[in-house]
């Protein structure tokens, strides 16, 4: 908790990060992202990242990086009850400067709304986005995650979506029609990449070899964008469902 | 009419295999060795592979071609194979994935 106090001071002067990585997982891109040192794993990586606040210079690179999403910078420098929370965010399509947005904790829970101050592209390899949120100070320590308009809390988004058997389907694995992906395009996702994160398009067994070039077409049609706009997914290996006792070496 | 695959897009050229028995969710059905076995349920008149774990709702071969997915059967016990790209093996267990919808 010494950690915490510490950070809590540092971030009245401006962003600090705010790392709670508590896991015994083999995972250190936190401590290679950091240029200043203040994030050690260490020879086994498996340790959970020690994590010295009094080098760290609010860069936000590690909140980038990390997959499990276990850094965010806290800035308290706006002084009069209000704090910043920088959060990384996928979903880039959907979130502008001056909106709302709610800010959840840990478990998903909505803390509350917040403003959207700032969206920053994390690096150009990488998806991922730094969503600066103004949120009231003291609940923003435990601010984890944000959620966009894409969800309401007061009308559950269920009740908005066509039903399933509502013309052509474009994903078959999972089962979405083509009125599923327009609405999911309605709800403001604009590339190939952000609605597969939030649908599961193209995340089945076929991995979009199947509804990649459909879908494409069908959110060029609804927003207007280029191909070049919209994307690809992201393929990554193995292309295949691959057994992993052949990935082992052993005969499957 | 003849259902059989005599030119398969990706596996070539289909000989008529020799007749086999292979066994679908324990019911024999008669197939040629070598053929795809979506080819031989086909024949047999068998259209649905499996059922859609999100609705219940039966699919079929679509693609034939090893892309969609759709066929995929569990075969002798390994689950997910695609039977449109899986040739015929005499006594072959074959059972259809998933539960139909209520
Ligand atoms: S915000 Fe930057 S300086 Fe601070 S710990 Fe993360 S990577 Fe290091
Ligand atoms: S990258 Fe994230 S999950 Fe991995 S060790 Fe660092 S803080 Fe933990
Ligand atoms: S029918 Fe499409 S993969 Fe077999």
């Amino acid at each position: 908790m010494e950690v915490m106090r510490e950070v809590w001071e540092m971030a009245a002067k401006g962003a600090v990060a705010v790392l709670v990585c508590r896991e015994q997982i083999p995972c250190n891109p936190c401590e290679e992202a950091c240029r200043r040192g203040a994030i050690v794993v260490g020879e086994d990586i498996c340790t959970p990242p020690r994590y010295d606040p009094s080098r760290c210079d609010g860069c936000g690179r590690c909140v980038a990086i990390c997959p499990g999403m276990a850094v965010v910078l806290l800035d308290r420098s706006p002084g009069g009850g209000r704090a910043r929370v920088t959060l990384p965010y996928e979903m880039r399509d959907a979130v502008e400067a001056g909106g709302e947005a709610w800010a959840l904790d840990a478990e998903g829970v909505p803390l509350g709304k917040g403003r959207i101050v700032r969206t920053a592209k994390a690096s150009r390899k990488d998806a991922a986005m730094l969503v600066t949120l103004e949120v009231p100070e003291e609940w923003s320590l435990k601010v984890k995650g944000l959620r966009v308009r894409v969800m309401s809390l007061e009308a559950p988004q269920e009740a908005e979506m066509p039903s399933r058997d509502e013309g052509r389907t474009v994903c078959r694995c999972e089962e979405i029609s083509c009125a599923e992906a327009q609405a999911y395009a309605a709800m403001g996702f604009r590339s190939l990449g952000a609605l597969r994160r939030y649908s599961r398009i193209g995340l089945g067994y076929c991995q979009g070899r199947f509804c990649q070039t459909m879908l494409a077409g069908e959110l060029q049609e609804a927003t207007s964008r280029t191909p070049e706009e919209v994307g690809t997914f992201r393929v990554r290996p193995p292309v295949r469902p691959v057994k992993l006792s052949r990935l082992g070496g052993e005969d499957g | 009419m003849n259902l059989r695959v005599g030119r398969h897009a990706v596996l070539g050229e289909m000989e008529a295999g020799r007749p086999v028995t292979i066994y679908v969710d324990g019911e024999p059905v008669p197939a040629r060795e070598g053929e795809p076995v979506a080819a031989a349920l086909y024949a047999v008149g068998i259209r649905t592979t499996r059922y859609s774990p999100r609705s219940g709702e039966p699919r079929g071969p679509f693609c034939m071609i090893g892309r969609c997915t759709e066929c995929a059967m569990t075969v002798d016990g390994v689950p997910n194979v695609r039977t449109c790209l899986t040739a015929v093996r005499d006594g072959m267990e074959v059972e259809t994935p998933g539960r139909k919808k209520p």
